[in-house]
This record gives structure tokens, C-alpha cells and sequence, in this order.
């Protein structure tokens, strides 16, 4: 069976790659190229952040700090903290943010569910599984995974990895490689494509003969994740080797080097320490320097690496915490939570979707205009994580593809929050 | 009043005595018929058994009450103070719940007809308003409930047959040989193999009770509970050690002060270091091992809630400074845990630890940890998840406003928190004496008096007991029959892989009654297998046994050329019920690791470390979790996984081949049938017919001690093994005339040094140079064979 007719066949049995290949990508990994689209990273503060200490502040008894220190930089409302006011100066013109966002709970799991897949109903992909899978699911590492909301819907196999390994990945690379640098070879090269083209035809002939849609999914994920194996060698290429920082810093950029290699579409990537029922400023804080310092990472190595144009980056959290602080000097959980992304070349900047009361509340905003209205304003619209997510879904142009069908999120009442 | 209403407007507020005559069609407004995908009763053939409890889902539960009155008739419904209270598919046993509560209300009347008959017509007040037509086969269906509950039918349920028609089953020997794979990482022994071939399928399940006593299960049975508790995650330096405190173990570093008198190695290289990380490593182990005790010994699996003792090694015991009472047979092996009865603050204090098996486990407690805010209802949670076979956070799927709540101390007033806190809460109370560090520590003032009272469900803790609530909230657990259900849909996915069906939630959706029909048909087949554990004196070996032979560990294949034979519905709940057989389960690092122990005799080792690869510098990287931040295994194979996968079939291959040659025949893993320089052909190109019989013996060999699998010379997959080595050995015979490669194999595999000792071999049987390329050609053989999907998969 050719490659082509392969995918095809797992596309439509709704196995390996539960959603039909869409037609570039079939050619694509029939040319063994490379994905071109954008970049989804996706990650998730966690644990349940507090969006007053960065781009919803209060003041007065929701802080510790007073209302009249909070920082205005261009449309957005700082916490008066040195790392939040020098990032959002350093990216308002990118910088979208959405406040008041209703995901309707206060536990984690549905809360993180709601979040990045848009529905609080169990089993709903997360957002950049569903991208990976509509755009380029062939790609050896379309979808790279670390915490957060893991579920994959078995649309794609999410790939676990780390940077601060070279030699590892090296050696994984190349597997046919006696040592990470290719001194020396397990087995001439050409007698390695002869076992490999044996390993494919046993394989094709083992599911030819099984009807079980159990196995034949495990064989066909199988025969994709083979199909991709020499891609893998792209990656090292675009590694330095550093292994430094935090792993939100490590896990960012070995994704946009498996993104500059073609491999990667989509990855969705967590940073704890948010769960602060005590001392909740001194931990709060520590988690989302840790955290800004991670999406300042992704935008200045893209920017080195040339692929700043390409990025669509999401942050958010399962919720937030309470307007007040409990006995601990804590704050427990809280539903009404806020989301920042920045998508240079598709999502103008520069803007503040929704808002919460003094009190965190969540506002109704009108669903054209997208300004903020009173609650007397029965066509109003309290912005859920399902608007996000079809909103995006629309950025991606994925909206109709058969992945985004068979998990809809579309709202009663869409909202165009990322049109220009 | 019964006040059952039925099929209220979402937006209505209707009040539970609204006036008869209330018009509100319910959500249905198209019409009052039967949708076009639910069964009727015209498809139940006349010779068909249809039990009250299949007649109940298919024709009142689906097509009436979870489509038309469930959105009032619930816990937070409109109609949340009438009798007829429906819980919805998050809750264990939830069908069996509803029909409970139907027959309940069924029995009242008015003038002599059942309420829930002219309710949903709109009479007697009905708030819903009329909902159903008289006649209509909605009604109708109710009606005929109502009679079929004053005379029970009960089957012999013979749809799963139906469900897995057309499935084929593995045979007994295919079932030992996938048994061995999954439960012990090993091959079925010729012992094992000559009794099925004489005793028959008779001798399988006596063969699994056997196997089922072995080293190798223990050690997947830990796997498959860690993968649960996760207490491993404190296996490693003193982070177990560090969860106890130094008042209630005065003990806990007795490795500092060791005692000479009864280890007189105290004092020599480093085994205090050796000492402390056994030590950390046992008490990290309690809970599993518990399991593992329980198990090995036949006991009643209940015991794992109710136990009043701890498991404790050599090391753990002097922890716990139990190690004057219990006995060991060898005083340094980790390996050997038994019973220990602790005492907090010492072995002279007194004060008897609180035991209550793993509940009070610290590592376990401690997994599972609790804040000041939190209160124990993570705790709750994961006693719900266990124990309890209920996952409540899936009554967080329902929306909450949190703007609309208004009610003072809303977790005991809010019927929108009540819904989970009225569940979670008592539970959490229960671990009231528990604090935040997993420590035996009362409260001073008792429990919160703004929760709800320590207990399970509505049962309070008395106050006599308040100081042993664990062991009184084990004894509950225990006695309600979720614990059974949780303990083999714990072994089902252990052994399966995946979790068990769970009830579809949306009466809407287009598969609703395939997969309702489904899950039923799961569900009663598995409470078959509760049924049979609990004979057995709650012996888990029973419910892994029963299992294995069940239908879905056994489909092997499906033959869709066959007609079913079956109704529609059938056909379509055995489509969906097709999914749920078969494994087609990627090994998991440690089992992958185990299995190329117990085929080759020894790991794949990292070059660098020393250490097996697999569990180390590849763990992660090969979907395996650390306990801690990677806590969800990847189940399928990615391509850094599939690569991984080569590797190792390269390295063990490299390692392995020119190795084993250099071994007598008798004592080879890989290559008893053939030496290293047998060629199939002679170097004018022409076969030689004695060789290449020894080496088609050998291929079949190998497939057989590899994979498992039986292979005779005609098939086309001998075809494809012999095809590669000829083809390999002829191509690299071509490099060598063209000097494209060397004659030496790559240095990595020399086999220089006897593996096991570690000595340097003697010259003459070192193995380096390969002149005809056969030992090349073995290595490829090896390498297919071991990252074949048979090697990787169950």
C-alpha cells in the first residue's frame, strides 16, 4: 500500500488519525515535507492563577496593593509589579487580553478542561491536539504535550520530550547511530532501509489481517509514527544544546525547534505553583514571574530564530482565585479567570476583550460591538472559554474541518473577538 | 403528594403544586412519537427473554425520563422536592438507582392509578404540565413498566453472546501465551504448554491461579496500583522518610546511629548510604505493599481499607521501630515486607498507630494532600475514585455561576455546591484526624462545625468514634458494593489497559442507545465477575482470573464478512461494542524493560549508566511517567517513541548476537541451531541446502522465543524473515567485495567480555570479525524481530 493510499485508509476507518486527513497533508507526508503553518503553544498556569496581580488588577481588598498604584500601559491595566508592567510594555502592541472569562467551575480537571478545549464535557481535545490534528497530524511531533489539559481524544499521539537531553535526542534521532554524533553505525545504511522496509511490510500485512478496530488503531498509529522517523533527524539541527532554564523555558524551545523543522504543529505546556490557598502573594508571584519569563522566552527565541510571524501563543489557567484573602493569607479558587495571547501577523494587538467588576465579577459584554455593558443589558454576553475557542478555531481556519465537527463548541451567540 | 412532574420548560418556574392543566410540552415540542433511534418493542422478537431492567433502559429510561423529565427531576431541577428524583449517568449504578426510585413512586396511586401514569398526561396538578399523549407508545411503555414491576422478569442475558458474534476468540494456548505477556512479562513454559495440550481449555484458569502466585505478578500487580496511588513518587532519596516526623518515629534516621550489634557492617563502605536509600524506599512502599500482602495471601481484598497493621521490611521496621517484634528471615532484604502493628512515639509509648490499610498509609496520605482550605476533600475525592468506582468531579461538569450564589455557607445551602459537597464532604470529615503532612493529629475542637459531620453519605461518625474515623470509614467503604465495582474496573483496566465503559450522558446523541446498550451489556457482564470475587471471599485473583478469560481480553480478530443475524439494534450496539475488545496495548517502559529481561536474559543498558535505558534515560521519552510531574502514561506510539523503539532493537541486537555466538549451543538465547559462519550459500553463489535448513530452523526459532509465535516455512511471514537475512547477508557480502564496509562489525558489538562476569573472554572465542556478513545478517533478523508491533504491544 502506498503512503498516500495508507493515510487515506486510516483517515477514513477514523483509527490512527481519528478526523480525514486533509488533502495538503497527505501530499506533504508523502513528500516527507515539512509543516508550514502556524504555531500553536498553548500554556496553562497551574493550578489556577490570579489575574489580579497581572492584567486585571483591583486594588483595595482583592490586593495587597492600593487601586491608585495599578499601572496603565496603553489599553491594559497592570499590577503595579516590575515583571508584569515591563512585559506588557514590551508586548502591548501584540497583546491581546480577555477578562471575565465564565468557565463555570471551581475544580481543577473541569476547569482546565473548559479552558482549552471549550467544553466542560469530558473527553474534548485540548486546543492545540485539535490544531496539531486538523492542520498536520502526519508530523512526527505535530502535537507536543507537557501537563495541563493532556487530552488528545486520540485525534494525534501526544509526543513527551525535553531539550536539556541533547545527547539523548541525538541518539533518538538517529537511531541507527552507535553513538550521538554518527561515528560509527549499528548497521550499514543500506541494510537499515532493508529492515526497515521489512519492519513496514510485516506491519502492513499484520493489519491487513486484523479487524479488531482496538488493535488496528495500536498497528496504524504504529505505521504512522514509523512513517515520520527520519524527519526526526531535522530536529537536532535546529538544538543548541542549552538545556537551560525553567521547563516551561526547555519544553518551549524544543518545541519551536521541532516547529522550525517542520515537525511540529501545536503543544500545550503548563507552569505550577498557582494553587496559593496561603501565602498567596509571595507564591503567586514567584509562579507568574516564572511564567511571564517563559512567554518572553518563546517570543524573543522566535524572534531569533525567524519564526516570530508564525506563533500564535495562548496563556490562561483553569480559573482564579478569590477576590479576598482567606486566614492563610490565601485565596481559593475562583471561576471567573482571564486569557492573553499573542498572534503577531493574524490577531491584531493592542486590546482588551471583557472585563470584571470591582469585585470579580464577571461582565456581560454586547456581542457585536464587543464593549463591556451593564447586566441590565439582556443581550449582553457573559465570555465563555466555547467563544475563545471558536474564535480560534475561525483564526486557524479549522472551523469547518471534521476534527472541529466532531467536537463543536460553537456558542449560541458567536463573537467575532479576534476579526479585524 | 408525590409531586411528580414531568418534562417542565427549562425557563418555567414551576412550583411543585402548580394547577392541573400547566401546558408545557416539555423540550420535545415537535411531537410526542417515539425518536427514530430507539428501539421499540416490536423489535423484541416473541421468543425473547426482555428483562424488567433491559425493558426499563430501552423503553422508559432513554425514550421518557432522561429525555423528557430529567431536566426537573433532578437534584437541582425544578422538581428537586418531588419523590421522583433521577440522578444522571455520573453516578455509579445509576440506572439501578432510577429504577429503584421508578418503582417507588410507581406504587402510588390516585382512584386507583398509578401516578406515574397521569402525571405526565398533565393530571393531578402535574407542574410539568402535559408532557405525554394518552396512547402514545411513550405512555404506553410507562404502563406496561408499571405492570412489569407487580411480576419481575429476570433473563439469562444472552446479549453479550450477541455483542461479540463474529468475534474470535484467542484459543487457550493464545490466551496463556498473552496472559504471560500481560501479567508476568514472560512466555508461556513448556510445562504450562504441554498441559493445555493434555488437560485441554479446562487447565487455563488452574494454570493462571499458578502464575498468579509468582514473583514477576507481584510486580505488575504494584505497577498497575502505583500507576493509581503513585506513592512511588517518594521512592527516591529521603522523600519518604521526610514525610514523617521525628516525634511520632523517633526512629525514622536510625541508619545514622546504626546498630553494630545487629549489623556489623555498620561500619564499613557506605552502608549507611545503602541503608538510607533502602530505607526511604520501604517506607515509600507500604500502601503497594499492603496490596501485594493481601494478595499473595489470599486474603479478602477488603482488607486493603481495613487492615490494622502496616507492611515493613528489615529497613522500614526500624523506622518504625517495630523491628524487635517482627521477624525476618534475612535481615538485609528489602524485598521481604510483612505485618507490623506500630506504635506512635516509639515502640514503648503506647499509643497504637490508627491503622486503617492504606488510608492511613503516610506516602498515600501524603500523595494525596490536603490544605487548610481544602480540608480533606481531595482526599474525598480520591477515596471516591478508588474506592467507590464515582468520579465526582464529573458533577463539576455541570455549569456554575458562581455571581448567583447567595446563600449563607453556600457548600451547605446551595443546592448548586450542594450537588458535590453533600457527596464529598462527609468523606473529607472523615479524615478529619489526618492532618495536611499525612500526621495523626486530632483536631483540638473537632471537626468544622460549618461543614458537614464526618461520616459516609448520610451515615454520621459517631462521636464515640471520632478518634478512629479511618477505620470506621474503611468498614463502610468496604460494605458498599462500589468498592467491588471499583476493584474490577481497576483489574479490567490493569489488565486491559483501558478504563471500562461509561455511561453516555447525552439522551440526544445519535449513538445514545448503541452506546447505553453497550455500556449495559459491559456492565452487567463485569458485575458477573463482582459477583464471582465476591464468592471467593473478595479474592482479587478471582477477578483477574475472570477477566482473562472474559471475551474481551480474549477477541482476537472480527470477521465482517459473516452476517450478524441480528436486529438493527443489536448490530449497531455490537458495532460499538467491537471497540471494547481486544488490547492492542503499548507496553509501557517497565513492562517493555521486563520483557526484554525475561526473553534475553538480561536489560538494555544505558552505555553511559550502567543503567537499564528503558527506565532511565528513555523513560519519559517512551511515555513512561515519573510519578510526580508526568503522572499520564502516553498510550500510543509517536515517532520519537517508534525511534526509541529502534534503538533499542539496535543496541540489544548489537549487544546480544555476536555475544551469544560466542557461547556452546545449549546455552544460547538466540542462535541454538546455527554457528556464526553458516552461509546459506557457498562462494561461487550456490545454496547450501544443510545450512540453510539450520538457519530456517533457527528464524523459526527466533520468532518463536521473541514474539511468540508459531511459524512453519510455508508462510509468508518465515517468507519475509528468511528474505531479509539472505537478502542482508548478500548485500553486505557485495559491500565487502566493494570495500564499502570492513569486515570487523561495529566495535560496540564485539563480543570481547563474558556479559555475566564481566571477564575479558579468551581470544579464540572473542567474536570481531564477520568475513561473510552472516553475524550482520543476524543482527538485522534480531533487530526486525525485537521493534516488531508483536514485541512492542501486548
Amino acid at each position: 500500500m502506498k503512503r498516500r493510499d495508507f493515510l487515506k485508509t486510516t483517515a477514513l476507518a477514523g483509527l490512527a488519525v481519528a478526523a480525514p486527513l486533509p488533502f495538503s497533508s497527505i501530499a506533504r507526508a508523502e513528500e516527507g515535507g515539512s509543516y508550514e503553518g502556524p504555531l500553536w503553544i498553548t500554556i496553562n498556569a497551574s493550578e489556577g492563577w490570579d489575574p489580579t496581580m497581572l492584567c486585571d488588577p483591583k486594588g483595595g481588598s482583592v490586593n495587597s496593593f492600593d487601586a491608585s498604584e495599578i499601572e496603565s500601559v496603553g489599553p491594559f491595566q497592570c499590577a503595579p509589579i516590575d515583571f508584569v508592567t515591563g512585559f506588557f510594555n514590551k508586548y502591548k502592541g501584540k497583546l491581546v487580553v480577555l477578562n471575565g472569562i465564565d468557565t463555570q467551575t471551581n475544580s481543577h480537571s473541569p476547569g482546565m478542561r473548559h479552558t482549552w478545549s471549550g467544553s466542560l464535557t469530558q473527553g474534548y481535545p485540548t486546543m492545540a491536539a485539535l490544531m496539531a490534528a486538523a492542520s498536520a497530524p502526519e508530523a512526527p511531533m505535530a502535537f507536543i504535550n507537557d501537563g495541563g489539559y493532556e487530552e488528545t481524544a486520540n485525534l494525534i499521539t501526544a509526543t513527551r520530550a525535553d531539550d536539556s537531553k541533547l545527547d539523548v535526542l541525538k541518539r533518538i534521532a538517529h537511531p541507527n547511530y552507535v553513538d550521538a554524533e554518527g561515528a560509527s553505525y549499528y548497521h550499514d545504511e543500506e541494510i537499515a532501509d532493508r529492515i526497515q522496509k521489512a519492519r513496514m511490510e510485516r506491519l502492513q500485512g499484520q493489519r491487513g489481517s486484523q479487524s479488531l478496530p482496538r488493535v488496528r488503531q495500536s498497528m496504524n498509529t504504529l505505521y504512522t509514527a514509523r512513517l515520520g522517523q527520519k524527519q526526526l533527524r531535522k530536529l537536532t539541527k535546529h538544538l543548541d544544546g542549552n538545556g537551560q532554564g525553567s521547563r516551561l523555558i526547555r519544553q518551549s524551545r524544543l518545541t519551536l525547534a521541532a516547529y522550525q523543522a517542520g515537525l511540529c504543529v501545536g503543544a500545550h505546556l503548563s507552569t505550577g505553583g498557582f494553587d496559593t490557598h496561603s501565602d498567596h502573594d509571595n507564591k503567586q508571584s514567584t509562579a507568574m514571574k516564572r511564567l511571564i519569563e517563559g512567554v518572553d522566552f518563546i517570543m524573543d527565541d522566535a524572534e531569533e530564530r525567524g519564526i516570530a510571524d508564525q506563533i500564535v501563543i495562548v496563556v490562561s489557567s483553569e480559573f482564579s482565585r478569590t477576590p479576598g484573602y482567606n486566614s492563610n493569607n490565601g485565596k481559593d479558587h475562583w471561576p471567573y479567570t482571564s486569557m492573553f495571547l499573542m498572534a503577531p501577523g493574524r490577531i491584531s494587538g493592542g486590546r482588551v476583550i471583557g472585563a470584571t467588576d470591582d469585585l470579580q465579577g464577571p461582565m456581560r459584554i454586547n456581542p457585536n460591538t464587543l464593549e463591556v455593558v451593564g447586566d441590565d443589558d439582556m443581550d449582553g454576553v457573559r465570555l465563555q472559554p466555547g467563544h475563545i475557542q471558536h474564535a480560534l478555531r475561525k483564526v486557524a481556519g479549522i472551523e469547518n474541518s471534521s476534527v472541529s465537527k466532531a467536537f463543536p463548541v460553537k456558542p449560541a451567540i458567536g463573537l467575532e473577538l479576534f476579526e479585524d | 403528594m408525590v409531586g411528580l412532574i414531568v418534562g417542565c420548560g427549562s425557563n418555567k418556574d414551576i412550583s411543585q403544586d402548580e394547577p392541573s392543566g400547566a401546558q408545557n410540552p416539555g423540550p420535545d415540542q415537535s411531537g410526542f412519537g417515539n425518536p427514530d433511534h430507539l428501539p421499540l418493542p416490536s423489535d423484541y422478537t416473541d421468543t425473547e427473554c426482555v428483562s424488567n431492567k433491559r425493558f426499563f433502559v430501552e423503553q422508559v429510561w432513554t425514550p421518557v425520563l432522561a429525555t423528557r423529565c430529567m431536566n426537573c427531576h433532578s437534584s437541582l431541577g425544578q422538581a428537586k422536592q418531588s419523590r421522583l428524583i433521577l440522578q444522571d449517568a455520573y453516578q455509579t449504578g445509576f440506572l439501578d438507582r432510577n429504577l429503584e426510585t421508578f418503582e417507588e413512586v410507581a406504587s402510588y396511586s390516585k382512584d386507583g392509578q398509578p401516578l406515574v401514569l397521569l402525571k405526565p398526561l398533565g393530571e393531578d396538578s402535574h407542574g410539568g404540565g402535559i408532557v405525554l399523549k394518552k396512547d402514545s407508545p411513550e405512555h404506553n411503555a410507562l404502563a406496561v413498566m408499571v405492570e412489569r414491576l407487580k411480576n419481575p422478569i429476570f433473563c439469562d442475558d444472552v446479549i453479550v453472546e450477541s455483542l461479540f458474534k463474529n468475534v474470535e476468540l484467542l484459543d487457550s494456548l493464545e490466551t496463556l501465551r498473552k496472559a504471560r505477556v500481560t501479567l508476568t512479562s514472560t512466555l508461556p513454559t513448556e510445562h504450562e504448554i504441554d498441559r493445555i495440550d493434555l488437560e485441554g481449555p479446562v487447565a487455563l484458569a488452574s494454570i493462571l491461579d499458578d502464575m498468579m502466585t509468582e514473583p514477576e505478578f507481584f510486580v505488575w500487580l504494584k505497577e498497575v496500583y502505583n500507576d493509581f496511588f503513585r506513592t512511588d513518587a517518594y521512592a527516591k532519596g529521603t522523600a519518604a522518610i521526610d514525610l514523617l516526623s521525628d516525634s511520632d518515629f523517633p526512629t525514622r534516621h536510625w541508619f545514622e546511629d546504626c546498630d553494630t550489634a545487629a549489623y556489623p557492617m555498620c561500619n564499613t563502605g557506605n552502608f549507611a548510604e545503602a541503608a538510607k536509600e533502602f530505607t526511604n524506599w520501604s517506607v515509600a512502599q507500604d500502601a503497594l505493599e499492603l496490596v501485594v500482602h493481601v494478595v499473595r495471601n489470599d486474603k479478602p481484598f477488603t482488607e486493603i481499607l481495613t487492615a490494622d497493621y502496616m507492611m515493613v521490611n528489615p529497613y522500614s521496621a526500624r523506622v518504625y521501630d517495630v523491628h524487635q517484634e517482627v521477624y525476618f528471615n534475612a535481615p538485609l532484604e528489602h524485598r521481604e515486607f510483612r505485618p507490623a502493628k506500630v506504635s506512635l512515639g516509639g515502640a514503648d509509648s503506647g499509643v497504637p498507630y490508627p491503622h486503617a490499610g492504606v488510608l492511613t498509609s503516610p506516602a498515600w496520605l501524603n500523595r494525596f494532600p490536603t490544605t487548610d482550605t481544602n480540608v480533606n476533600r481531595h482526599r474525598s475525592r480520591m477515596v471516591y475514585s478508588f474506592f467507590l468506582a464515582t468520579d465526582v468531579l464529573k458533577l463539576a461538569e455541570r455549569s456554575l455561576d458562581q455571581s448567583q450564589i447567595t446563600a449563607h455557607n453556600p457548600t451547605m445551602n446551595e443546592s448548586a455546591c450542594t450537588v458535590c459537597h453533600a457527596v464529598v464532604d462527609p468523606i473529607a470529615g472523615a479524615f478529619q484526624n489526618w492532618n495536611n503532612n499525612g500526621r495523626f493529629r486530632p483536631p483540638d475542637e473537632g471537626w468544622h462545625q460549618d461543614m458537614r459531620p464526618p461520616g459516609f453519605g448520610a451515615e454520621v461518625i459517631p462521636a464515640l468514634k471520632a478518634s478512629e474515623s479511618l477505620q470506621w470509614l474503611g468498614q463502610k467503604l468496604v460494605a458498599d458494593r462500589r468498592f467491588v465495582t471499583s476493584v474490577v474496573h481497576t483489574m479490567f483496566e490493569g489488565v486491559m489497559g483501558h478504563s471500562t465503559l461509561q455511561p453516555p450522558s447525552d439522551p440526544k446523541s445519535p449513538d445514545y442507545s448503541a452506546s447505553l446498550s453497550t455500556y449495559l451489556q459491559q456492565d452487567e457482564y463485569l458485575k458477573t465477575i463482582e459477583e464471582a470475587f465476591m464468592e471467593d471471599n473478595y479474592n482479587l485473583k478471582t477477578a483477574i482470573r475472570e477477566i482473562i478469560l472474559s471475551p474481551y481480553f480474549r477477541a482476537k480478530n472480527y470477521n465482517a464478512e459473516q452476517p450478524h443475524g441480528g436486529g438493527a439494534a443489536e448490530v449497531s450496539a455490537s458495532t460499538v461494542a467491537l471497540n471494547q475488545v481486544g488490547t492492542g496495548r503499548l507496553l509501557t517502559p517497565e513492562r517493555l524493560n521486563r520483557r526484554l529481561e525475561n526473553v534475553m536474559g538480561y536489560a538494555w543498558l544505558d552505555s553511559e549508566t550502567e543503567e537499564s535505558a528503558l527506565l532511565t534515560t528513555y523513560r519519559l521519552f517512551y511515555g513512561g511517567i515519573d510519578f510526580k510531574k508526568d503522572m499520564i502514561r502516553v498510550n500510543s506510539m509517536s515517532g520519537m517513541m517508534a525511534n526509541v523503539a529502534q534503538r533499542m532493537a539496535n543496541e540489544v541486537a548489537c549487544q546480544a548476537v555476536a555475544y551469544d555466538f560466542t557461547l556452546p549451543p545449549e546455552s544460547r538465547t538466540l542462535f541454538p541451531y546455527v554457528e556464526w559462519d553458516y552461509a546459506a550459500t557457498e562462494k561461487h553463489g550456490f545454496h547450501v541446502p544443510e545450512m540453510v535448513e539450520f538457519i530456517k530452523t533457527n528464524i523459526v526459532y527466533l520468532h518463536s522465543r521473541l514474539l511468540g509465535e508459531t511459524l512453519t516455512t510455508d508462510s509468508d511471514e518465515f517468507a519475509r524473515t528468511y528474505s531479509l537475512f539472505m537478502g542482508v547477508m548478500e548485500k553486505g557480502q557485495q559491500l565487502l567485495e566493494n570495500e564499502l564496509t570492513t569486515v570487523q562489525i561495529p566495535t560496540a558489538c564485539h563480543a570481547t567480555m563474558d556479559l555475566e562476569t564481566g571477564e575479558e573472554l579468551p581470544m579464540e572465542l572473542q567474536m570481531v570479525n564477520d568475513p561473510d556478513y552472516t553475524i550482520r545478517a543476524w543482527m538485522a533478523v534480531t533487530a526486525y524481530l525485537l521493534s516488531d508491533y508483536r514485541f512492542l504491544f501486548e
